[in-house]
């Protein structure tokens, strides 16, 4: 027995007046709901506990973040202004057609890609999360809850659109000389607006999780596939509409662009309404403005009512339902896509053994594959379409251009997918690091498996999309073999350092990949990412197509070869020292690891 | 359920109410003919128990028997798929957030913010009991000397070893007085000094009555601290009872844990034997 035994507050000695009455609640009455401060208390003090554990270790990883989304919003301004004065210097009219359309459009994309984030989000964080959990076992209502995980979900995903949208419309109202107003109207119409999407996002997870029926991975899958697809028939037929021969250039072209593209401007879309509101307030039009800001916040406060009600009637039997219904185990005989693995592996089976570990686990979480394939699904749709977007006798300059652009959109997506899903794999091994740990391979081992195992998969994605793109393009052999070549050694150096940077700054205490990735580790090995990248591409490629740009397919003069030479020389060795460098560093941490 | 004629109060039909505190009175926990079924196969099989107020109840079972299920179904985590449950006199489905205000679970795998010192975490548990803010102070400053918490509470807790993570929960379970107190594996990880300290307190918890939902392994903690115990195995209620009725029921006279395999040896032979026969399986 304790030394409170003897009457400590709230626990009384008197059984028989516990027994006789009930016990005691110290608490109000539980037939109203705590109010939503709570968690609003909540997220404001793990806000700034986080920024005080930052700021307590050192400022670097605050400013490093802060940095990054500086040169993120200055790009994209730049970009952006210098865009709206080409249109200003052809005498497009900034309050126009062409510019309502562009706004419509860039609204409505950014529209989807909230509905597709914040689902996913929110579906790791109402149901698949331990505080959730917590959370449900104590006295407050479920869409109290969700209201909690919605705005926290929203936040994460509309951090794209705030760092899109701002600097473009910044630089838009800028351009047309808007007054202060604008710059009050703006933030009012993004919050309203992402209300939107983002509450669609969620009644479309509560239904998923409550009413699809069984075999659920096959239906994430197509959710996933079906939007691509759509969006593959609608882009492809407008690039197909544009090819010469069907129109003229000129204003025939630009007609038929906005025919193709028309449904995005269509009045009853929020994106309309934002796009009409905002171009109002930047032209000084406050009523048409105040018209449309009411209309969007109108319509995202009853969209989010649906969704908070939904998941007042729906949350708990969906979570139930998940416990009950799960996946469907997987099966005891080989799959095909392992047996396909295993034969392009390397032959020491421990290796092997290793790397089928991770490539399961990757397979089996529909999360992880589906945003590649996403992004993925895109870029094939891109490259598949790209001759057609232009005329037949497009000039060879042009090919060669767009054939770099597209050797540097895919290294950006290795960059990306090596910084997201290779980076964080270390530290999830920490906490099991036991199992590894015992085994009798070497430590060495395990970190080339994760090599190997991130190498092989940035090849197998960007290898046959970049002959692709080289074809459409009509590219020369040497072109191709050239892009082949550099995407090997981008693939090595990123996947060497990804893993090795991983290993250097591993975060055990998380177990959600994607904020292992976001979190200083990730960022840093995502700009020395891009650093080596780029370094590689102006090395290693940039000569050889400047030379095509300027001297046509023939080939550059014997001088210019010297210079592609010892470009691609100083590629050779950058990317093998990257490996080389990232990999011994990470072998060192890991042996002296201790878990 | 009624406890005098087993009768089982319909979602917002009032119970018995004591003059005092409008609290039901009646037991504390009714569970009522449940089943949970997982995939076609139930964890839980046509379960009936009811546990009075003020009782330290156990709760043992070999692994996979339906423990953790009946313990999600008693706080709202899962819903039956047949039978009811209620909790402190109010139905789990129709009024669950007064049977989860009624109640404190510590599950064996406890969640806390990382980001949070002990003290704001226990502030946040007060306030999601709606606490008044002086009671709070006074109860958070009780469980913190209780639990030996004063050396780290204003530390963040993703600096806390498994043990103080362990202590800083009881102390939230405890941290608004609940009529039913359902613990999950308690001693696991705790040192010796703790785990006493813990039995302790559990064992005072129910003499001051309140009711303690102890699922554990440890048949020593459990056989040193239970009033009533409840074995389970694969999802039926094979045996309930004191430690001496459990001994008569399995007719061997040796230690709890003697008992325990005993009973549920027999239940695994008894389908074995069904099974090889062509009985029909479960």
């Amino acid at each position: 027995m304790t030394d409170n035994a003897a009457g400590p507050p709230g626990i009384s000695n008197s059984r028989e007046k516990n027994l006789a009455n009930g016990p005691v609640r110290a608490g109000g009455a539980h037939d109203r709901s705590v109010g939503a401060l709570i968690f609003l208390r909540l997220g404001a003090r793990i806000g700034w506990n986080t920024w005080k554990s930052f700021s307590a270790v050192s400022l670097v990883r605050p400013l490093v973040i802060l940095v990054c989304s500086l040169i993120v919003v200055l790009f994209v301004f730049a970009v952006s202004f210098g865009g709206f004065r080409f249109l200003v210097d052809q005498k497009l009219p900034l309050g126009g057609n062409i510019v309502a359309l562009l706004f419509d459009l860039l609204f409505l994309s950014l529209a989807g890609l909230l509905v597709f984030s914040t689902g996913l989000i929110l579906h790791a964080s109402l149901f698949d999360s331990a505080e959730t959990a917590f959370l449900l076992s104590k006295p407050v209502d479920e869409d109290q809850v969700f209201a909690y995980k919605f705005f926290v979900a929203g936040s994460f995903s509309s951090w794209a659109f705030l760092l899109l949208g701002g600097p473009i419309l910044v630089a838009y109202s800028l351009s047309v000389g808007a007054g202060p107003l604008f710059y009050i109207i703006m933030p009012l119409f993004f919050i309203g607006f992402s209300l939107i999407p983002a509450s669609v996002g969620a009644i479309l997870c509560l239904l998923m999780v409550n009413f699809l029926p069984r075999g659920r991975a096959l239906i994430v899958s197509l959710a996933v596939v079906l939007p691509i697809a759509i969006g593959g028939i609608w882009i492809g037929g407008t690039l197909r509409s544009l090819r010469q021969g069907d129109i003229q250039m000129g204003e025939d072209l630009l007609q038929k662009t906005l025919g193709q593209v028309q449904v995005a401007s269509a009045p009853v879309l929020p994106s309309y309404w934002i796009s009409r509101g905002l171009r109002a307030a930047a032209f000084g039009d406050y009523s048409s403005s105040g018209w449309y800001l009411a209309l969007v916040w109108s319509h995202g406060a009853f969209v989010y009512l649906l969704a908070a009600t939904l998941a007042r009637l729906t949350y708990r039997r969906g979570v139930d339902r998940l416990s009950i219904n799960p996946e469907s185990a997987p099966s005891k005989k080989p799959v095909w896509i392992d047996l396909l693995f295993q034969w392009f592996s390397p032959k020491d089976r421990g290796l092997a053994a290793l790397m089928l570990k991770d490539f399961r686990t990757f397979r089996r979480d529909p999360r992880q594959w589906g945003q590649v394939v996403l992004f993925l699904g895109l870029l094939a749709l891109y490259f598949s379409n790209l001759k057609r977007m232009f005329p037949k006798e497009i000039e060879y300059p042009f090919q060669v251009g767009l054939g770099f652009l597209n050797l540097l959109s895919l290294s950006l997506l290795m960059c990306t997918y090596t910084g997201r899903f290779v980076f964080p794999q270390l530290s999830l091994e920490g906490r099991r690091f036991w199992v590894l740990g015992l085994m009798p391979i070497e430590r060495r081992r395990m970190l080339m498996a994760k090599y190997w195992f991130a190498f092989y998969g940035s090849l197998l994605v960007t290898l046959p999309l970049i002959v692709l793109s080289d074809l459409s393009l009509s590219l020369p052999l040497f072109g191709i073999i050239l892009h082949l070549y550099l995407l090997v050694l981008i693939s090595s150096g990123l996947s060497a350092l990804s893993v090795g940077l991983g290993t250097l700054m591993p975060n055990f205490r998380e177990t959600d990949p994607s904020k292992i990735a976001v979190g200083f580790g990730g960022t840093l090995n995502l700009i020395v990412g891009l650093a080596f990248l780029l370094f590689m591409l102006a090395m290693g490629a940039m000569p050889w197509h400047m030379s095509q740009a300027v001297g046509g397919p023939n080939g550059p003069p014997r001088g210019v070869w010297y210079v592609i030479g010892g470009g691609l020389i100083l590629a050779t060795t950058l990317g093998s020292l990257a490996t080389f460098l990232a990999l011994d560093r990470g072998r060192r941490a890991l042996d002296r690891m201790e878990f | 359920m009624n406890a005098e004629n087993g009768r089982f109060n319909k979602p917002g039909e009032a119970a018995d109410l004591t003059a005092k505190s409008g609290q039901p009175a009646g037991p504390m926990i009714e569970i009522l003919g449940v089943s949970k079924v997982y995939g076609g196969r139930p964890a839980v099989d046509d379960m009936t128990l009811v546990v009075p107020r003020g009782e330290l109840f156990a709760f043992l079972g070999p692994n996979g028997a339906g423990k953790t299920t009946t313990i999600k179904m008693l706080c709202g985590l899962l819903r039956p798929t047949t039978g009811a449950i209620r909790v402190g006199g109010f139905d789990l489905i129709g009024e669950g957030r007064q049977a989860r205000a009624t109640m404190s679970y510590v599950p064996d795998l406890p969640y806390l913010y990382d980001k949070l010192t002990g003290r704001e975490f226990l502030q946040f548990v007060a306030d999601m009991h709606a606490m008044e803010k002086d009671r709070a102070a006074e109860r958070i400053a009780f469980v913190a000397k209780l639990f030996r918490l004063d050396n780290f509470l204003d530390n963040l807790t993703e600096r806390y070893s498994h043990g103080m993570r362990q202590r800083t929960v009881f102390a939230s379970a405890l941290l608004h007085e609940p009529g039913l107190l359902i613990v999950d594996e308690p001693t696991v990880g705790l040192d010796p000094r703790s785990v006493r300290q813990l039995k302790d307190i559990l064992r005072e918890q129910a003499d001051n009555g309140t009711t303690v939902f102890l699922s554990s392994h440890s048949l020593d903690v459990v056989e040193e601290l239970a009033d009533r115990i409840g074995i389970i195995n694969k999802g039926k209620l094979i045996g309930l009872g004191k430690v001496a009725e459990l001994k008569t029921q399995a007719a061997h006279q040796g230690s709890l844990e003697e008992v325990f395999l005993r009973l549920t040896e027999e239940e695994s032979t008894t389908e074995t034997a069904m099974d090889v026969s062509g009985g029909a399986k479960r």
